[in-house]
């Protein structure tokens, strides 16, 4: 059956026992190749979809999901929908809204991946492995040298005249390298998004995750101590990230946000502005209407170290009796609404990280930090978290660090921030996607030997 | 699910064009979640996911593909395409399946989906009101009843004929405690591959206010410091250590390429003598454990370190053939949306023989890691890191203080050396463990030990 004939099913199916209701579905199709000594380690090509129906019933939602389209899991979807909704007791009515009034209209975001035959792909990649081996003898191997396709579709389908679909979609290079020297074993990586193969370049990718690799073998701990510190954009961009469910709304009204009633105040140093930009075209999360049907909006969440908006959702808004601003969006069919936002960065600076670290004088740059998922805490704003990098001696990088933690709070890091730079680099997309140029800190906690 | 005929018609389609083996996986899973947050059910979810996974190895080179389509038609229009990859000539060939007697590890007593919703809102109902009567400083609570009912068929060009159903149930509670302008968050998530009655040996109260003891506990408590120093890390979800500091680097897709620091090393001295480190798939009902892997090889009790010496690596059918050795049951992998490659099961350091008591009153100054939360590690470097999510001081002998997370670093085979006491107090915790293959169940475990040096990452300065 295919999608039209479904959601027309169901619809017929729940008409009766809903007041209200969705169909939302997702398309995916990917290739993925990884090479291990120029042989493909990995091939994998994939086409799947699934659909998510959820139903108002007295202004409770019932949801329910499939990935299969046939009468057994139309009829499946409705019924699970409608004994969900009966269990649902909280008093934040959810909302199944019109088309907005007016939406961003998406032309100047193009994709030209297919142009390239996944012979020519898997070439490419071979060649960029021997590009990573050949520049450096202390290569020893690549641990990861993929390259990964997908385009995305979803549809939404509302009982209110909401009919929409948009398709977004691109490519990603990551290679990591394996370093030895003597005893030692670094490793460093490099990553790519792209929606054009002209804008890929070998060289530069290999030397990118060569010279991280290389420039870390005999890095050690430096001594445990607040020291200034710069924070590269990628690293900023991935922490930025992980706080982001701060700024939801649901999570402040349900006091899971220390963001809470702050909305007007000053949360940030004067210097620092984050912009949520739905169609920025570095970006790869590029959408005009959030899993709602509503309008996404271009904003700046935070001005000049003021807070001007958190983000709602439909559910979140409906309780504040305002207007969404475009973030209710779900980690997939499977998954209910949540707040989430689209291409999400740091307002440039004016300096390069070269003056940011002559200015430095004495400190530390970090360059990549491991446990984001478990080191940090987005209800505290707490983190501490394996960190490695370089530290900074009259303006100069004089020694690699490796074997190091870095510590803070999120909400007194923003206020900590003397300097943004003008070097914007972005962080892997999962949904929504974040950039942010590096951004020197006052102080920093490290522990080290 | 798939008749003989056609099982053997898709896996002959994967082989038109060259290649040396080629399989069929079939997924059928049903999920439900429910989430209650203050008090009230906030989402409630439920949905079935069925798609099939097929995989062709040519040498080394392996090629995946996946659709939710599972007609015949389609399927072979999808092995073809995958074998579109390759450029030799057919391999196809008679296949006999075989389906061989398998040992039931995961008895189920109560089918979970066939228990009314309303059973399962009032766990969730009776943990918020555990959780937030704990005490006053408790100002939120979120827990969540998660369950999944997986069905996989599982069938190969080498005769393997296997089918699995994976049942599985975890309750998560996660409290907040907020005192003068902070919050601080406890948590607690047991789990299990049990039906209903998990819930018969689990007490949600429990869970609930373990939750919030952690919370208020960690609420008063004062920075921890930074730097190295002794760290006694207990037992239960403490098994994180191994997890990151050895357990992924011994996983045969790292060996194999040789991007592991543990490869090279069978047989030889990698840990202290007190140390001997087990992984088991076969732990009645526990949250990591299958009765075959996602290859359909049966799971099994694979000693990895046996008093400090390597013993062996977690290995899966393809990187086996790379380093020219079998399967040991641990190829594993989320759904039929990820190729499988080696994971961890149930993963433990065994018991020695001081009691955790013995090894407080025997320190002289540490900090002791009670609750701990997630991790991650570089397989290639043997850098690890997890979090401690409940902490305290032990000075001369006695816990003196709380102190609040801090994550702690160190290197695999480094740290594995360090470990100068084991406790007798064994336990296991679950988690959900992330990696090339997606994210699937495994327990940690470990008795009470104590690590003599390792990098806390505080933010107080040195004690």
């Amino acid at each position: 059956m295919d999608f039209n004939e479904f959601k027309k099913l169901v619809f017929s199916l729940a008409e009766d026992k809903f007041d209200d209701m969705e169909i939302y579905r997702n398309e995916e199709k990917t290739l993925s190749i990884h090479i291990f000594k120029e042989e493909v380690d990995k091939y994998a090509i994939a086409e799947s979809s699934g659909v998510s129906f959820r139903g108002l019933k007295d202004g409770k939602m019932g949801y329910s999901f499939s990935e299969t389209m046939d009468e057994v899991s139309a009829k499946l979807l409705v019924e699970q929908a409608y004994d969900n909704a009966s269990y649902i007791d909280t008093s934040d009515l959810s909302p199944i809204f019109e088309p907005s009034d007016e939406y961003m209209i998406n032309n100047q975001i193009t994709y030209n991946i297919n142009g390239i035959s996944n012979d020519e792909k898997i070439q490419l990649m071979k060649d960029l492995e021997n590009r990573a081996l050949a520049l450096d003898s202390r290569i020893t191997s690549l641990a990861n040298c993929i390259y990964e396709e997908y385009n995305l579709t979803k549809e939404i389908y509302n009982s209110k005249e909401v009919d929409m679909t948009e398709s977004g979609g691109g490519a990603v290079i990551y290679i990591g390298v394996v370093a030895k020297d003597g005893d030692d074993t670094k490793t460093g990586a490099a990553l790519r998004l792209f929606r054009d193969f002209n804008d890929i370049d070998l060289d530069d990718i290999a030397k990118e995750a060569v010279n991280e690799a290389v420039s870390l073998l005999h890095a050690k701990p430096i001594k445990s101590n607040d020291y200034k510190t710069i924070i590269r954009g990628d690293v900023f961009a991935d922490i930025l990230g992980a706080f982001f469910p701060t700024f939801s709304a649901e999570n402040a009204q349900k006091g899971l946000s220390l963001l809470k009633d702050k909305t007007g105040e000053m949360i940030a140093s004067e210097n620092f502005t984050i912009i949520e930009d739905p169609l920025f075209e570095k970006g790869f999360a590029v959408s005009t209407f959030d899993d709602e049907g509503n309008a996404t909006k271009y904003k700046k969440i935070v001005e000049n170290g003021r807070l001007n908006t958190l983000l709602y959702n439909g559910k979140a808004a409906l309780k504040e009796g305002i207007e969404p601003t475009g973030n209710g969006f779900r980690d997939s069919y499977k998954a209910p609404i949540s707040t989430k936002a689209t291409n999400v960065y740091v307002k440039l600076g004016e300096k390069s990280l070269e003056e940011l670290i002559t200015q430095l004088d004495y400190g530390v740059i970090v360059t990549h930090v491991a446990g984001l998922h478990s080191g940090l805490n987005p209800v505290s704003g707490d983190f501490s978290m394996q960190a490695q990098g370089f530290l900074v001696e009259n303006g100069k990088i004089v020694q690699g660090i490796n074997g190091v933690t870095v510590a803070g709070n999120f909400f007194s890091m923003l206020k900590d921030i003397e300097e943004v730079g003008n070097d914007i680099k972005f962080g892997f997309p999962s949904g929504s996607h974040f950039g942010s140029p590096s951004i020197k800190l006052n102080t920093l906690s490290i522990a080290g030997s | 699910m798939l008749n003989k005929s056609t099982v053997e018609n898709v896996l002959n389609a994967a082989l038109s064009r060259g290649g040396d083996f080629a399989e069929v996986y079939v997924e059928d899973k049903l999920v439900g979640n429910i989430k209650l947050i203050g008090g009230n059910i906030e989402n409630n979810m439920t949905g079935r996911e069925y798609g099939v996974g097929i995989r062709i190895f040519d040498r080394f080179n392996a090629i995946y593909a996946y659709t939710n389509d599972s007609s015949e038609e389609n399927l072979i229009k999808v092995a073809k395409g995958a074998a579109a990859a390759l450029n030799g000539k057919s391999t196809e060939r008679a296949i006999n399946f075989l389906k061989g007697e398998l040992t039931d590890y995961n008895p189920i007593k109560t089918n979970l989906f066939g228990v009314e919703k309303k059973n399962k809102v009032e766990l969730l109902k009776r943990a918020y009101k555990a959780a937030k009567e704990y005490d006053d400083v408790i100002s939120q609570v979120t827990a969540t009843y998660l369950e999944e009912e997986q069905d996989v068929f599982i069938a190969n060009t080498e005769g393997l004929w296997t089918n699995d159903k994976r049942v599985r149930t975890r309750f998560t509670v996660a409290s907040v405690a907020n005192h003068n302008g902070e919050m601080q968050q406890g948590y607690f998530a047991p789990g299990a591959s049990m039906g209903f009655e998990f819930y018969d040996y689990m007490n949600v109260e429990d869970i609930a206010r373990e939750a919030s003891r952690i919370a208020k506990e960690m609420i008063y408590a004062e920075y921890a410091p930074s730097g190295t120093m002794p760290v006694i890390i207990d037992n239960e979800f403490g098994g994180v250590l191994f997890h990151e500091a050895c357990g992924h680097a011994l996983e045969a897709a790292f060996v194999s390429k040789g991007t592991s620091a543990f490869a090279g090393k069978m047989g030889q001295m990698v840990a202290s003598p007190l140390v001997t480190a087990i992984d088991d798939g076969t732990i009645p009902n526990a949250w990591g454990t299958t009765n075959v892997d996602d290859e359909g090889t049966p799971t099994r009790r694979n000693v990895l370190i046996e008093n400090g010496v390597l013993k062996s690596y977690l290995v899966d059918r393809l990187n086996g053939k790379r380093m020219n050795t079998q399967s040991t049951g641990s190829s594993r992998r989320q759904s039929y949306k990820f190729a499988p490659t080696s994971r961890m099961n149930n993963t433990f350091i065994d018991a020695g023989t001081m009691s955790k008591d013995e090894i407080i009153s025997n320190t002289e100054k540490a900090l002791y890691a009670k609750k701990l939360g997630g991790g991650s590690v570089n397989p290639a470097t043997g850098d690890f890191n997890f979090a401690v999510m409940e902490g305290y001081l032990v000075e001369d002998g006695k816990i003196t203080k709380p102190l609040r997370g801090a994550t702690l670093i160190g290197n695999g085979i480094e740290v594995l050396n360090l470990i100068d006491a084991v406790g007798n107090n064994l336990s296991h915790g679950q988690g959900m463990c992330g990696s090339s293959s997606g994210s699937i169940p495994t327990n940690v475990g470990q008795p009470t030990l104590r690590v003599s040096k390792l990098t806390v990452g505080g933010r107080k300065g040195e004690e």
